[in-house]
């Protein structure tokens, strides 16, 4: 049997690609449609057998007009996504640069720094939620033993109770356990700088904070933007860390679009409700992509769409 | 500023403040690892006082009476199946969307990112329904194909980025020389990104092992259940058993450090190259 | 030599394995989703089950209480799910209207109940359009627990009777010890002490309306009464900030602080009243609990806590009812109860009645027999008590964090009420 090169070549792709189709369709694309179609319906689980009723766009109504709306979307974008992913850059950056700062080197310090990364990059969020709570405890837990013994503070602080302290715990547990994972990308990245452009811009008088700024920095960015764009997308979506630290609450201060999710779906038992919330988050993420794309250029990776 | 380089008592604060800045990281990194590692040997009450001093293997004991090596053996088998054919899917898509120029490839590739913008939350219900109506219910397989949908879009996404870096020449030489598409594939393309396989590998690995909600939907058989549903039921309604939540954490932990050790230098050189190039 | 031998084993095996597989054919194999801790002694009963009736091979599921009723749900409505499954008291009338379950009349024909069904306490909560579609297996409430010993070095001998007293008593022993007086889990089961405080006053989520309807039984100030009166323990310090971030009563840290002496009053279902009391003795050996327990809190009215426990029912996709029933049946008598299921009360009268209190269970008993009541119009109205003890709960959570003031919490708890009843 021969065939034309051409069609060969068509083949070949197709196959290739086969199961990938597969996955799309069978994961991805059947049930965000069928989802969609929930989010147009009354829908719960009590009425699963039966079927729900079309009622529109009523269930997108309710929720972007609910009491509740701005208070998730602020708790989303601002405290999950916007402020845990900045800290996470910041402090990756801040690792990246000490492990490759010459003086850890000098003390061989760089393989077990490389070591005590991993720890947290292995711990699964779950087992990270656990190890934290623990660390918060308001009557045993290490850090208020800490705090009280050095008269820091003289009543024990229940972090993840406390309307001031619940956030930056949460946020403290996301950075711990996703930190590594951009601090060692951001340090390979560091080690691809050539020596000799720092060097360069030293004998030229340029300062430290100069060379960071105009030279580093500028290298970095390519790795940061998509380092970032990660991070949002895995941030945005996520449940676990809010949902076993808080639960959402106290109340429903930490409620976030994924937990809404889960407590209208799984809790409420109001599928089509969540289904319309779910596709809401979706949109809205879509929308970042595109308009991450457009800004921050990313030339390879448009190269690679297009 | 040359000059403050060579100046002994700038230079001594600034290592100063560098070690305090590691020891800071260090201490940060470490904590909470520690802290459940000791707790997973010690005699704890209801709350996370130890009752007495000394060490004890009564929590794994326990968790392992309780059945939970099942679930490591359950997970490990789940997860490193789902890894290996979501990575020998994403190998072959990643090549042929990185090689080949054809009609609807944007399309693919936009749905490869798509199915990383929606919350994978929501698909729990439809994805039950699906597995459910076909009598998959309390189904290794069902598990396994899911997991392989879970981490395949990025999987691919990574394996592109580093597909990009290697010239085209290469293949095209060895189909010159009669070599197949399959063979390119496997002989000569996979040895080049093996780091990038391991590194995608690895992320796949991590992100099935630690799944809750689809594996709760869909396996509601104890010889079935993975690691999370087995750590969650120390959780229980009456009562928590910290002991053995802190050892089951530990063991819930241990395979994928053992993982990760070995691969870190591979992991960091694939990951960047992937996911930034 | 050798391949003689192999093809002995194969033939061997292939006899073996159809032996084997018809042995198994005429065996019926159900399943049973049990989802309490005691999942050993639960085994041990179904292996006596299976031996009183050979044919029947029982299979023990168990999935957490949080997950247990989606996950059924999920299942049932898809042709699904384990052959018996223990719910709650208050799932059982929305099983019905899913029709996940079966009804009890279809399934008598199969047996009848040796004391007969009215003998089953709560069985209204099982009734979904004139039938049943359950059967109550284990009873339960909350009742008031004191650590005798921390009230007594306060200087306090009797115990509060009501709300008033309890936080004046809970003030006393701050001043005076520094330990925590009454202290209570404020996220998701706020609901227990919330609605028990209610109903001592004489009010109530949803009440008839007297029309044949369903209206919200409480008025906005009652409602910011009662969030300031629970709000008052954490604002004062009388309770720790942190019991805003606790669940379940049997929390380890509200138990620890029991076990510790430094809490002296708590209220709790009694299984959890159990645990604490064998967890005392587990560290003190030989020393006599200083618990006691006690009615609840009067408010204008007598105190009244709810009727909970659990029902039993069976899948309305089982292949086999009569092997279900059969199991139920099982599950239900009072062998299982003396010898397995040795922390639950049976939820029958004839059983409730032989039951022998050690004495520091009394409270519990009295609370149980006299003073509780069913959740009523809650499940009456539609609205049902699942949804209303999350919303619920969720807004008592605002108000006692401070996220929201308890008259700004309280004017939206009762519009969602109202919306809900108008569904």
């Amino acid at each position: 049997m021969t065939l034309s090169p051409k069609l060969r070549e068509r083949l070949t792709i197709f196959f290739m690609l086969l199961p990938t189709f597969a996955i799309l369709v069978g994961f991805y694309l059947y049930p965000t449609l069928y989802n969609l179609e929930l989010s147009f319906t009354d829908i719960t689980l009590l009425k699963l057998k039966r079927g729900g009723d079309f009622i529109g766009l009523a269930n997108y109504w309710e929720f972007l007009t609910s009491d509740s709306f701005f208070a998730i979307a602020v708790n989303t974008v601002l405290w999950l996504t916007g402020i845990s992913v900045v800290c996470r850059l910041l402090l990756g950056l801040g690792f990246a640069m000490l492990l490759n700062s010459q003086f850890l080197k000098n003390i061989r310090m760089t393989t077990l720094a490389r070591l005590m990364l991993l720890v947290p990059w292995a711990t699964p969020p779950v087992v990270a939620v656990i190890a934290w709570r623990w660390l918060f405890d308001p009557t045993h837990g290490p850090i208020n033993s800490w705090l009280l013994a050095t008269g820091l503070i003289d009543d024990p602080v229940a972090f993840t109770a406390n309307l001031a302290t619940v956030w930056p715990a949460i946020i403290t547990i996301i950075v711990w356990n996703t930190t590594p994972l951009i601090g060692v990308s951001l340090l390979a990245a560091l080690q691809t700088i050539p020596e000799e452009l720092n060097e360069a811009a030293a004998i030229d008088g340029a300062n430290r904070w100069q060379q960071f700024r105009y030279i580093t920095l500028p290298y970095l960015m390519p790795t940061i933007s998509v380092l970032g764009l990660m991070s949002v997308i895995w941030t945005f979506n996520n449940f676990v860390y809010v949902w076993l630290t808080t639960g959402a609450g106290p109340g429903t201060f930490t409620n976030v679009l994924a937990t809404e999710v889960y407590l209208k779906a799984f809790v409420d038992l109001r599928i089509g409700y969540s289904a319309a919330i779910g596709v809401t988050m979706a949109v809205v993420m879509a929308a970042f992509g595109a308009l991450y794309f457009r800004f921050f250029g990313l030339n390879e990776m448009q190269e690679k769409v297009g | 500023m040359r000059v403050e380089k060579n100046n002994p008592i700038a230079n001594a604060i600034e290592n100063g403040g560098m070690l305090l800045a590691f020891i800071l990281f260090g201490v940060f990194l470490l904590a909470p690892a520690f802290y459940v590692f000791k707790g997973s040997f010690e005699n704890l009450s209801v709350s996370l006082v130890a009752t007495d001093s000394g060490w004890t293997l009564r929590n794994y004991i326990s968790i392992f009476e309780n059945g939970y090596f099942v679930y490591v053996i359950n997970s490990l088998v789940v997860c490193i199946t789902a890894t290996i054919l979501a990575c020998t899917i994403a190998l072959f898509a990643a090549y042929g969307l990185s090689r080949f120029r054809f009609r609807g490839r944007s399309l693919v590739f936009g749905s490869i990112m798509g199915g990383q913008f929606f919350p994978w939350i929501i698909l729990v219900n439809p994805i039950f329904i699906v597995f459910a109506r076909s009598g998959m219910v309390n189904s290794q397989v069902a598990l396994i194909l899911c997991y392989t949908a879970f981490i395949t879009p990025f999987t691919i996404y990574l394996l592109i980025g580093y597909l990009t870096t290697i010239p085209k020449s290469l293949d095209e030489a060895a189909i010159v020389d009669g070599a197949s598409r399959f063979t390119v594939v496997t002989q000569i393309i996979l040895p080049i990104i093996w780091p990038g396989m391991v590194a995608a590998a690895t992320f796949g690995f991590l992100q099935s092992w630690s799944e809750y909600l689809l594996v709760l939907a869909l396996i509601t058989d104890d010889s079935l259940k993975t690691i999370p549903l087995g750590l969650y039921q120390y959780f229980g309604d009456v009562q928590v058993d910290w002991g053995a939540v802190m050892a089951g954490s530990v063991v819930a932990t241990l395979p994928t450090l053992l993982l990760f050790l070995p691969l870190q230098r591979k992991l960091v050189s694939g990951l960047t190259q992937g996911a930034t190039k | 030599m050798a391949r003689n031998f192999g093809r002995k084993l194969l033939i061997s095996c292939a006899v073996l394995a159809s032996t084997s597989l018809s042995a198994l054919a005429d065996d019926i194999k159900i399943s049973f989703r049990f989802n309490d801790s005691e999942r050993k002694e639960m085994r041990a009963a179904l292996d006596e089950f299976e031996q009183q009736n050979p044919g029947i091979k029982v299979d023990l599921q168990t999935i957490s209480w949080k997950d247990s009723r989606d996950q059924f749900l999920r299942e049932a409505a898809v042709g699904q799910g384990p052959d018996v499954v223990h719910i709650a008291f208050v799932w059982t009338q929305e099983m019905a209207e899913a029709e996940a379950v079966t009804p009890v009349e279809e399934l008598t024909k199969y047996g009848a109940f040796s004391n007969g069904f009215n003998d089953y306490i709560a069985t209204d909560l099982t009734m979904y359009d004139g039938k049943a579609y359950g059967v109550p297996w284990s009873a339960d409430t909350w009742a008031m627990v004191y650590r005798t010993d921390v009230l007594h070095s306060a200087g306090i001998m009797d115990k509060p009777e009501t709300w008033d007293e309890l936080k004046e008593a809970s003030r006393t022993i701050k001043e005076k010890t520094g330990n925590t007086g009454f202290a209570f889990p404020a996220a998701l089961q706020v609901w227990f002490p919330v609605n028990y405080y209610l109903w001592s006053n004489g009010a109530s989520f949803i009440t008839q309306d007297g029309k044949g309807g369903y209206k919200v039984g409480v008025s906005k100030e009652q409602l910011a009464g009662a969030m300031d009166y629970f709000k008052g323990y954490v604002d004062e310090g009388l309770a720790p900030r942190s019991i805003l971030s606790i669940d379940q009563p049997h929390d380890p840290a509200l138990m620890q602080a029991l076990l510790d002496g430094k809490q002296a009053m708590a209220m709790m279902p009694t299984n959890t009243y159990r645990q604490l009391l064998s967890a005392y003795e587990k560290n003190n050996p030989g020393k006599t609990a200083p618990f006691d327990s006690g009615v609840m809190m009067h408010g204008t009215n007598a105190p009244r806590t709810h009727l909970g426990g659990r029902t039993l029912v069976v899948n309305s996709n089982t292949k086999h009812p009569e092997a279900s029933w059969k199991l139920l049946q099982y599950l239900a008598s009072a062998p299982l109860f003396e010898k397995y299921y040795t922390n639950q009360f049976p939820a029958q009268k004839t059983l409730l009645s032989q039951i022998e209190y050690r004495h520091e269970e009394l409270g519990f008993a009295e609370q149980l027999a006299n003073n509780t009541r069913t959740w009523g119009a809650y499940a009456e109205s539609g609205v049902g008590v699942g949804p209303l003890w999350n919303t619920v709960s969720r807004a008592f959570g605002t108000a006692l964090s401070g996220q929201e003031s308890s008259e700004k919490s309280a004017e939206k708890l009762i519009a969602e009420i109202e919306r809900m009843l108008a569904k």
